[in-house]
Parts: structure tokens; sequence; C-alpha cells
């Protein structure tokens, strides 16, 4: 069974058709890119992909769930998480309550018995901080964990995204161009950090521009132009095809 | 029977008077993206404008109707400049402050003109009765009016090349501007559109009723509903929809009480978000 | 001294009223505008429940905020789940506005416009001492529900409803369910607001529709925006503000001269001026106020 599996995905945006018969196949604990020239329709589709827009056509399952008309959040309690372009941080709150907040299940999280079961409550939470300060350490947080999310580096606040994430215990991740604003020196280390998340069982899907890290981390590559799947392969296969480069050569911006 | 093609016939002046306050509501929204709660104002300040031109300067007709105009407009472009434009990125500040500007203007003129109602100084011409209907030549002539407005608005979106402008850059700014379209001019142009048909439709509804500085406020509810009912940024959306609260209201004053009219819209308001909210015109986006 | 009782009586109800806001549009980013349709239920609702059903005064104000809570049900229900915040804020000054038609017109149950009086309090104790006695019991009241979202806004309750203040979508991508969490804050400020209603309605000890138009709403938002959204204590501090502001503008035709002499209508339509001024370039120059801790 899949982690995620999309087919015939249709999507129209005022009259022009943006997804066309797309399709994808994440398999569970495996990394895979999806790539294509701009405009090509990526970051739509994982907008599709993760339900916070309406398929046109085509259905979407996870494990073998159809969740194509589910509400994002429902998707989301499913295990299958998302982190977007641009930085979409809890800004008023400091980096360690945006991390404690993302965690699932919390008791605390209903009004009665947030005020009715306070020891309860104190005795998860202090579980879930816990938690936290791993994941920030393991990101290289720890520095920032009392700073206000709003005043972390864009760098910074996709590192943050993704230990958000990574608190609701997830399956899959959706990455949406998680290298982009990231200085070079660093990429190398966010390179390591999702490969040592896949030992950990996670499985990817990255919508990326940077071919190093594509390159580094997928197991299979999707090409995306123009709405629809071009091909898919190993990076290597993939950045062979002669199509793929006349797709990027020629393709519209 | 009569009871009913009465009903009929008196939707129809309100539903063309609604229509051209939703299709103001709406063209702002297009380009805003916020919904402009001072707009019922601007058809105050028009009825006022006119007021003033002609009773207190004794200008001819269409020259107060100019006036009038003249006068939402500036007020209007005015607004924009100082207030909206600061905060085109901020939809809830410029919510507030469209808030705020509405108590500011309505404060104003109540400052300025006093409360009590007050008239156009137009001739009384005796009701047309029509086979037991009972039609007021003024409502007629305002009808047509607001008609006309409509039409005019129409073509100017239609067939000018600004309109067709206009009418990218409230679909899709990013698209408008990446294909050559300054936006920054057709916002000017879309709101000084919609000021000039509030203005009208305030001075019809003065002529019709009488001016007092809520005359605009009064119709701020309804027409709200009519340009989300016809899909919030949609100009024929909220020109039908218009028609149709104008329509359903006054059929309902059959059954219900007169002063409920104006809650009625309220329930149309929340059975259409309810049902569907993003309207007749369905530009899902609104909604999710 | 009985001055001192009575601005600090309408301090308190602000305040309550401001509190029931900043939870809402502080914390969790509703943009509720039609706060005074939720007073003005919980107003009535008292007197009627009081005089025509005879219900002791704690019943009065359960059946009050019972009301408020059920009436922000549906408005809740058709405007929050939609994705953007205006359509509540439409939808809101609506039913404001429709309560206060129905307060008018439906006079067999209401009385309409020529009032209902409300049972004082306590009977024997003439009217300075009813006054004293409900500032005091107001005064319970603001900081039992200070105390209270104080504490909400500790709980993870209160952690989640910022953070979807914060970034709707990207809770709603943890899984968070937003619109129920939204719901339910706008219930309980609505209960809130409702049962001020009836504090209020006990107060004045006789309520007419006009009492409740949505200027007042307009006041509590200044003075929340004044004293700083997101907190609590910044809004309390707003309301004083508030009601020194228009308790000021009083005394301002006392003691200046002849020759600024405004009408009382004309006195009113410049409060009205200064108040939509400063809701226009508040939030726009100053959008933390005094102590708060967001922007807008």
């Amino acid at each position: 069974m899949s982690a995620l599996n999309a087919m015939r995905i249709d999507k129209r945006i005022g009259g022009l058709k943006v997804l066309d018969d797309a399709w994808i196949d994440v398999p569970e604990n495996h990394i895979i890119g999806l790539i294509g020239p701009n405009g090509a329709g990526k970051s739509t589709f994982l907008t599709v992909l993760s339900k916070f827009a309406e398929p046109d056509a085509g259905r979407i399952l996870t494990r073998g769930l159809d969740v194509t008309r589910r509400s994002p959040e429902s998707l989301a309690q499913t295990g299958v998480v998302r982190t977007f372009q641009v930085p979409h941080e809890f800004g008023e709150l400091g980096v360690i309550d945006n991390m404690v907040v993302a965690a699932k299940g919390q008791i605390g999280e209903s009004l009665w018995k947030a005020l009715l079961r306070p020891r309860a409550v104190a005795a998860q939470d202090r579980d879930i901080l816990e938690k936290a300060r791993e994941l920030l350490a393991f990101l290289g947080l720890e520095s920032v964990s009392a700073h206000a999310a709003k005043n972390l580096s864009g760098g910074q606040k996709k590192l943050l995204e993704l230990g958000r994430a990574l608190m609701t215990d997830p399956y899959l991740l959706l990455l949406d161009e998680p290298f982009a604003g990231v200085a070079p020196g660093l990429v190398d280390v966010l390179i390591e950090k999702i490969q040592s998340l896949q030992k950990r069982g996670f499985a990817f899907l990255i919508v990326e521009h940077n071919m190093d890290a594509v390159n580094a981390l997928c197991s299979n590559v999707f090409v995306m132009v123009q709405g629809s799947i071009l091909t898919d392969g190993s990076p290597r296969k993939v950045s062979n095809d002669p199509r793929v480069f006349e797709a990027y050569l020629g393709g519209k911006a | 029977m009569i009871a009913f093609a009465q009903a009929l016939a008196n939707g129809i002046s309100d539903g063309a008077l609604l229509a051209m306050v939703a299709l103001g509501i709406t063209l702002v929204f297009g380009v805003a993206r916020f919904p402009n709660v001072a707009h019922g104002e601007f058809l105050t300040l028009g009825a006022y404008g006119a007021y003033w031109c002609s009773s207190l300067l004794g200008w001819p007709l269409l020259a107060a109707v100019g006036g009038g105009i003249v006068l939402a407009i500036a007020a209007g472009l005015a607004s924009y400049a100082l207030v909206f434009r600061t905060v085109s990125q901020r939809p809830v500040t410029a919510l507030l402050a469209s808030i705020g500007l509405s108590i500011l203007l309505r404060g104003a003129i109540t400052f300025i003109a006093g409360s009590q109602q007050v008239s156009y100084d137009i001739p009384l011409w005796g009701a047309w009765d029509l086979a037991g209907l009972t039609l007021l030549p003024l409502d007629v002539l305002v009808t047509i009016a607001s008609f006309v407005v409509i039409l005019m608005v129409h073509l100017v979106l239609a067939k000018t090349p600004i309109g067709t402008r206009m009418r990218a850059v409230a679909d899709n700014v990013e698209l408008a501007r990446t294909s050559g379209i300054d936006p920054q001019r057709i916002n000017l142009a879309t709101w000084s559109i919609a000021l000039a048909v509030a203005a009208l439709a305030g001075m019809f509804v003065a002529a019709r009723t009488a001016i007092s500085p809520d005359l605009g406020w009064n119709l701020l509810l309804p027409a709200f509903a009519a340009a989300v009912l016809g899909g919030l940024g949609s100009p024929y959306g909220a020109i039908l929809a218009g028609l149709i609260i104008g329509l359903a209201q006054n059929i309902a004053t059959l059954w219900i009480s007169e002063t409920y009219k104006v809650s009625f819209s309220f329930l149309i308001l929340i059975a259409v978000l309810l049902i569907r909210p993003s309207g007749i015109t369905g530009r899902k986006e609104m909604a999710r | 001294m009985t001055y001192l009782i009575a601005m600090g009586t309408q301090t308190g109800l602000f305040a309550l009223l401001a509190l029931s806001l900043n939870l809402q549009w502080g914390y969790t980013g509703l943009q509720n505008f039609g706060l005074v349709g939720f007073y003005a239920a919980g107003a009535y609702c008292y007197a009627l429940t009081t005089t025509l059903l005879g219900w002791p005064t704690a019943a009065g104000i359960l059946a009050a905020m019972a009301v408020g809570t059920l009436l922000a049900y549906p408005l809740g229900l058709a405007s929050i789940r939609l994705r953007i915040g205006f359509y509540l804020a439409i939808v809101t000054l609506g039913f404001s506005e429709t309560i206060r038609a129905v307060l008018v017109n439906e006079d067999w149950l209401t009385q309409g416009t020529r009032g209902i009086a409300v049972k004082l309090l306590f009977p024997g104790w003439g009217a300075a001492g009813n006054q004293t006695a409900m500032f005091g019991l107001i005064l319970v009241a603001v900081i039992a529900v200070y105390l209270l979202f104080e504490r909400v806004g500790q709980t993870p309750f209160g952690r989640t409803i910022e953070a979807i203040r914060d970034n709707e979508d990207a809770a709603r991508s943890l899984g968070k369910p937003v619109t129920g969490f939204k719901i339910q804050v706008f219930m309980l400020g609505s209960a809130v607001t409702a049962g001020a209603g009836a504090l209020n309605a006990i107060y004045v000890g006789y309520l007419v529709p006009d009492q409740f138009l949505s200027i007042i709403t307009f006041y509590v938002w200044m003075a929340m925006i004044v004293g700083g959204s997101g907190s609590n204590r910044g809004v309390v501090l707003g309301c004083l503000v508030l009601v020194l502001l228009l308790e000021g503008s009083r005394f301002l035709k006392e003691v200046l001269p002849a020759a600024l002499l405004f009408s009382d209508q004309r006195m009113a339509a410049l409060r009205l001026m200064i108040i939509g001024l400063g809701l226009t370039v508040i939030p726009i120059n100053w959008p933390r106020g005094l102590l708060g801790r967001k922007e807008l």
C-alpha cells in the first residue's frame, strides 16, 4: 500500500486547466521528488494532494483510504501533513509553542477538560514539551526556542515548519520547496536530516527545484510539465531523459 | 392577485436600486478585496450633494445631479488615497477602517446637515392607476433610470477596453499585471465608476423617499446580502441578486410585517452562506 | 461619589463586553461586529424571564447566557466555516440590526419602544443601595471573567486558538479542527456578552431597543484596539479610556465657553466623528494600542 496514491487529477482555475490527468505514487518510507519547470503546476498539485483545494476529477488515496473529498485537517489527522512554500509559522507564538501546539491528541484542547483536569493536562504538556525540545535540538533550533516565531530567518522558519509537522507523528510529509532560500552551506545539513528521518520511518514527497537535493534524496522522481506528469524514474534516468531536458528549455515560464 | 402584482412592481423598483448598490460594492470588492462598509455613505453624499446644489445653489437638475456625483467621487477617492490604499494588504484593517470611515462620514453629515429628513423639490405627480395597480410616476422614472445606469455599466464592462481591463484585474491581479495592465489606474477607474453609481443610487432613493444621514447605511445590509448572493466580485451576479432580493423582500411583505423588510435580507444572507456561499456565480475561491 | 460608582459600573459593563471581544478577536481572530445584538438579547431575555415568568435573578442571568450561546451557533455555523473572516463581520452586523428590529416589532412580547421595566435586585435598599450593589456585582463579574479568560489563554485550548489566529491554514495542515474551535470561542464569548446584557438590564432598570444601537459594538472595538487586542488587561484599560472619553465629552460642554456651544445633536454627531476617526486611524497607525501584543 502506498503512503499516497493519486490518479487522474484534473484542476481548473478560472477557466485554465492547471492540472491534467496528473498522477503520483509515494510508497511507504520512500522519498519521492516532484520537479518541473516554473508554472508547471507542482505547487497546485501539492495543494490539491493535501486537500487545500478540491480536484475537479480524480482520486486521492492514502494507505488505501479514499480521501478525495476530505478536508485538509481530516487528511492531516490521518497522518499526511504538508509544509508551505512561503513559511506559515504561528508568528506571535514562541518557537517552542509552535512545536507544542502541533501535538495531536492533547486533552487540554477540550476546554472543559483543560479547566477541570489541570493536572492531567499538565502531565501531558510535560511529555509534549520534552518531545518538542528533542525535535528542536535535532533540527538545530534549540538556541532560538524562546524567540517569537516571526523573528526567525526564512531558513529557520522552514525548519520550524518541518519540526511542527513532525510533532504530529505523520507517516508522510509533503514538503513544498524545503530547500528554497536555504543557505548553500545548510543544504547538506538539511539533506542529512531528511535522510535521517527516512531511516526513522517517515515518507516524503518533495517539490523541489534544487537538483542536488533531489538527486541525493529521491528514489523516484516525477516530472510535471503543464499540469501533467511527463515521466517518472530514478534521478539519473530522469536527468538523462531528452524529453525532460526539452521541457525545461522549451517550457513556458 | 392585485396585491401580488403590486408587490412585483415595487419589487422591481426596489430591486433595481439594490442592484445598483450591490454593483458598487462588488466592483470595489473585486479590486480592493474587502467589503467596504462605508459604501452606503457615498450614496448619502450623492443624495445630499444633489440636494445642496439644487436647494442652496439653485442649480438646475442635471447640474445638481452632477454635483452629487462629484461630491461622492471626491469623498470616495479621498478615502481611497488617504485610507484604503495604505491598508491594501491588510483586509481586516481595511474593514475596520471602512467601519470607522462610515461612522465618521455619517457623523460629519449629521453635524453639517442635521438629522432631520429633507426632500428634493420634485413636483407631485398623481399616481397612475393601472387596473387596480398603483404606480407612482416618480417610481417608474427612477426604476427606468436605474436600469439605464446598470446598462451603461454593463456596456463599459463588456465593450470598452478599460472595462475589459477592470474585469481582468478583478479576476486575477497578478495575471493582469503580467499582461501589462496597470492595476493602480484600473483601481481608480473601478472606484470612480462604483462611486458614481452609488451617488446616483443615493439620489434615486432620496427621490423616492427622503434624504437623511442614514440613507445609505439603511441599505447596506440588503446590498451586502445581494452582493454575496450574486457572488462577491461578480458585477452581473450582483445585478441579478439585487433584483432577486428586491422582489423577494416585497413579495415577503405580503405575509410578514413591512418593518421586517430589511431583516428579511439578513435571512437570505444566512441562507446563502449555509447553502451556497460562493453565490449564484459560484466563484469557489471565496468560500470553502 | 455616586457619579464615580456610575462611571465604574459603566466601565465594568464595557469591560465584560471587551473581554468577550478580546477572546473572540484578540485570541482567535474572529471578526465579531454584532456584540450589541447579543448584549440586547441577553438583556431582554433577563427582563422577560424575570418579569413575565417570575424567575429568580440567577436563573434569569443563566437564561440570558444560554440565549447568547444558542444564537451564536447558527450564525457561527453559517459564516465561520467559510474561508474568509469578514463573512462573520457582515453576518454579525446584520444580526444586531435584525435583533433591534425584532425588539421593536414584536412589542406584544418586548413592549417595543414603550420599554420594559426590570425589578431591582434588592427592592428594600433604595436607588443608591441598588446602584452600589450592582457596581459590586459587576465588579465581581469582571474579575471572574478576567481570571477565567486568562486561565483559558494558558491552556492548550488557548494555545491552539492563538495558533489558529496566527495562521489558520497551518493549523489545518496539522489536523486541528479549526471551525470547531472557532465556533466554540464564538459561543463562549457570546454567552458572556449576553450575561453582561442581563447585568445591564438589572442596572438600568428599564429597557428600550434604542439602548442597543450598533455604535456600542464600535465603542467596544475602539476600547479593545486602544487598550491592546490580545491583552485582557489592555482591553480593560481601554474601557477606562473609553468611558473617560465619553464622560469627558459631556463635561466639555459645561466647561467650554458659549463660543463652542453646539447643540446636543451636534455634540452627539461630533462624538461620532471622533469615534469614527479613531476607529479609522488607530488600527492603521497604532495597531498594538497600549498593552497589546499582536499586530492587527
